[in-house]
């Protein structure tokens, strides 16, 4: 993400603790310094679509990897060109705009049907509303990486798709996509390291 | 704009893996010779960044070859968009298979498309020597007919976890599998590269494990033994106006300055791949060649080839790591034979960890969205003792005449050059035997699925030809091939077409190393020929 769409990003946000989607309430074990200019709409998503097992530690860890996804996003690369069925395309821009738009929607809809804040809510009134959200943009499915339809989609692609997440579905340190010795590599991958919660 | 003229003794057309290897055998035998290599595309020597592309290429899908092509330069049909230093062998997956005996005398024991105008025998030390020069590490096969006259220089890739499981499963159907050989370093330091790193991208290799072509032209740039243009387009070769020499070829700087170039030389080494190769030669019709050059016989751009390709995703029982090198995988050889009684059908057979079917996934199967928790439960469910194989062949299947390159009015260039259109077509008999062949593979992935509980989830078949070659097949009779066996035109004596295009079939597993040592072989003939004056 660029300088400007930060800025701009940061002055949505600002935006959206106007209409009370901020305002929410985070999990107090946590500080949201770490999130840019109160974007803290995105940490009750967070822990609606991220595994509790990972704790809230794990939730912001995954958080701070999609942000840092979205800051190093940029437009008009050209995209890998593939083969067998070659072609030319480029990079679109980071869709921070419609991820601003789209909390402010999750947040104006726990307003309409709870009276309270998306963050106020409990995990099953988030998800519901989660859920209604997919269904009109037909999210069905979880992307190789995100594909700039939902946010909540999208923070979910990143982090399933993670070598983390991965390691932690099989309870191995497989390290898939990590530059690794080819020592060992034909003996079971250990056992994960269970990192604590918090 | 300038226009400039170079002199030299030997030209290469086009700098990919070919001319890397061409160059480099040729200025081995002939040192002091001036040979120049052009290429269409820009060098990309940026090594100390490939570790940040490949980053960007996961996190982004992002071009891991950034400036890898040229906009206006492609064709219909053409596999690969690659147009730059190393060509399509900067981001190949290292799969050095070698073709076998049947591959080249298809006329002699079964009666199908042609024989290749070589001997296997002396094709196989060439095979070794490319072995050599690329860094192949493999394993002895199993199958006597695949006896090598030297050992690989590198041990092979050990099998992972997950592909010794695979092999335990396969190998229940009564196929013997073993690790397929690859381009890749087992021992550090080879060629002055590093040991493989199994980070699952060969296809931007960020450790210089894989071989690709840069690193031999970088060596030979600065052993001064070639000099190598860049963004240099030829768009013409033109004859001698009386004789059928080559007198020059003409280029165009991909550059933005739009300055052109006359290249003179006594040699010229037509290396520019598959597609672009028939391309110039056809683009270089005129006066007393309206067809083309080196098209007396009408079958430049004809013939083009590759191979089909099926596959099938199997699910059994047990557990698996997916990730742990998946690119590596398991070949089998024992289907490169047929015996010349039985219905015709060659491929080999490759296998594969895979993820498929056991990915997260945001909906279970009554199409309730999953979060959080319940969807890593899920995700651990599907994992646990269940395991996904792809199993993949490649299929020999001859080319006909009509399958063809031609060129394409509609798709101009900005130099107003029409672009190749590549339209494959299989030949009569290759038709005629399909429905057996898909019967075949049918049946060989229900007999590999049946080990350990094991079900086929889905299968596919390719809807391209893989491994293009063909366009300028080689062979002994001018009037139904472009070159002999080391490449040389019938037609013109100076001119040379090495590397893919001179293959009359595309055999039944990867290519690169096959066109790899038929280089070789041309270079050694080609040196010996300016040795002895001719």
């Amino acid at each position: 993400m660029k300088r400007r769409d930060l800025l701009k990003l940061g002055a949505t946000v600002a935006g959206l603790a106007a209409t009370g989607v901020a305002a929410q309430e985070p999990s107090p074990a946590i500080a949201l310094d770490f999130l840019p200019r109160g974007f803290q709409g995105l940490w009750p998503v967070a822990q609606a679509v991220l595994p509790a097992e990972i704790g809230a530690a794990g939730q912001k860890e995954a958080l701070v990897a999609f942000m840092a996804w979205i800051h190093d996003h940029d437009a008009g690369r050209y995209l890998e060109h593939g083969y067998g069925h070659t072609r030319i395309a480029k990079s679109t821009a980071a869709p921070v705009e419609m991820y601003k738009a789209q909390l402010q929607a999750l947040g104006a809809a726990a307003r309409r049907k709870h009276g309270k804040g998306f963050g106020a809510l409990d995990l099953a009134a988030r998800r519901a509303l989660m859920v209604e959200a997919f269904a009109a943009l037909k999210v069905d499915g979880l992307g190789e990486r995100p594909s700039g339809r939902h946010v909540a989609a999208d923070l979910m692609s990143h982090y399933f798709g993670s070598i983390e997440a991965s390691d932690l579905c099989y309870e191995a340190e497989i390290g898939r996509d990590s530059c690794r010795s080819l020592a060992g590599s034909g003996e079971r991958p250990e056992p994960l390291a269970k990192a604590p919660k918090s | 704009m300038t226009h400039r003229r170079v002199g030299a003794d030997v030209v290469l057309i086009g700098g990919g893996i070919t001319a890397a290897m061409a160059a480099a055998r040729l200025t081995e035998k002939m040192p002091g010779l001036r040979v120049i290599v052009i290429e269409a595309g820009r060098r990309l020597f940026d090594f100390e960044n490939r570790m940040a592309q490949r980053e960007r290429y996961l996190a982004y899908g992002e071009n891991p070859w950034p400036g890898d092509f040229i906009p206006d330069q492609g064709g219909q049909g053409v596999i690969s968009r690659s147009m730059a230093v190393g060509g399509s062998a900067m981001h190949w997956g290292g799969v050095t298979n070698r073709f076998s005996r049947e591959d080249t005398r298809l006329r002699s024991m079964y009666g199908l498309a042609t024989d290749w105008p070589i001997e296997w025998d002396e094709l196989e030390g060439y095979y070794c020597d490319a072995e050599r020069q690329l860094g192949v590490c493999g394993e002895e096969p199993p199958l006597p007919e695949d006896k090598r006259s030297q050992p690989y220089p590198m041990p092979a890739m050990p099998l992972s976890y997950n592909l010794k499981a695979l092999k335990t499963w396969s190998e229940k159907s009564g196929i013997p599998f073993w690790a397929t050989p690859a381009a890749k370093n087992t021992v550090d330091g080879y060629d002055g590269r590093s040991i493989c790193m199994r980070c699952n991208t060969c296809e931007v290799c960020p450790t210089g494990a894989r071989y690709s072509p840069d690193w031999t032209f970088k060596r030979l740039l600065e052993q001064k033994r070639i000099e190598l243009h860049d963004q240099t387009l030829v768009r013409r070769l033109v004859p001698h106006d009386t004789n059928n020499r080559i007198d020059r070829a003409e280029a165009v700087m991909e550059d933005g300055t739009g300055d052109t170039v006359t290249y003179e030389a006594g040699l010229f080494l037509l290396t520019a791949g598959y597609a672009w190769s028939s391309h110039l030669l056809l683009l270089s019709a005129g006066g007393r060649f309206p067809e083309g050059l080196a098209n007396r016989s009408g079958l430049v751009g004809r013939y083009m080839t590759g191979h089909s390709f099926s596959q099938a995703w199997i699910e059994m029982d047990g557990q698996l790591y997916p990730g742990m090198n998946d690119q590596h995988s398991l070949i089998s050889r024992q289907f490169f034979r047929c015996a010349p009684s039985s219905p015709f059908v060659r491929h080999d057979l490759r296998v594969w960890e895979s993820s498929v079917a056991k990915g997260p996934r945001l909906k279970d199967e009554a199409g309730a969205f999953l979060f959080g928790d319940a969807l890593l439960a899920d995700w651990r469910k599907r994992t646990r003792g269940r395991a996904v194989a792809r199993v993949r062949t490649y299929l020999d299947v001859h080319p006909d005449r009509e399958s063809r390159l031609t060129l394409d009015s509609a798709n101009l260039n900005r130099w107003g050059d029409p672009m190749p259109r590549v339209e494959h077509r299989l030949d009569a008999a290759t038709l005629g035997r399909a429905e057996a062949t898909r019967a075949h593979v049918s049946s060989l992935f229900e007999r590999l699925a049946k080990a350990d509980n094991g079900r086929v989830l889905r299968t596919s078949e390719g809807d391209y030809l893989d491994h293009p070659g063909g366009g300028c097949r080689m062979g002994t009779d001018p009037s139904a091939s472009v070159v002999d066996s080391h490449g040389r035109a019938h037609d013109h004596e100076n001119l040379w077409v090495l590397g893919s295009p001179t293959l009359p079939t595309g055999g039944c597993t990867n290519a690169t190393l096959t066109f790899v040592a038929l280089t070789l072989r041309s270079a050694e003939k080609i040196a010996a020929s300016l040795q002895s004056g001719g």
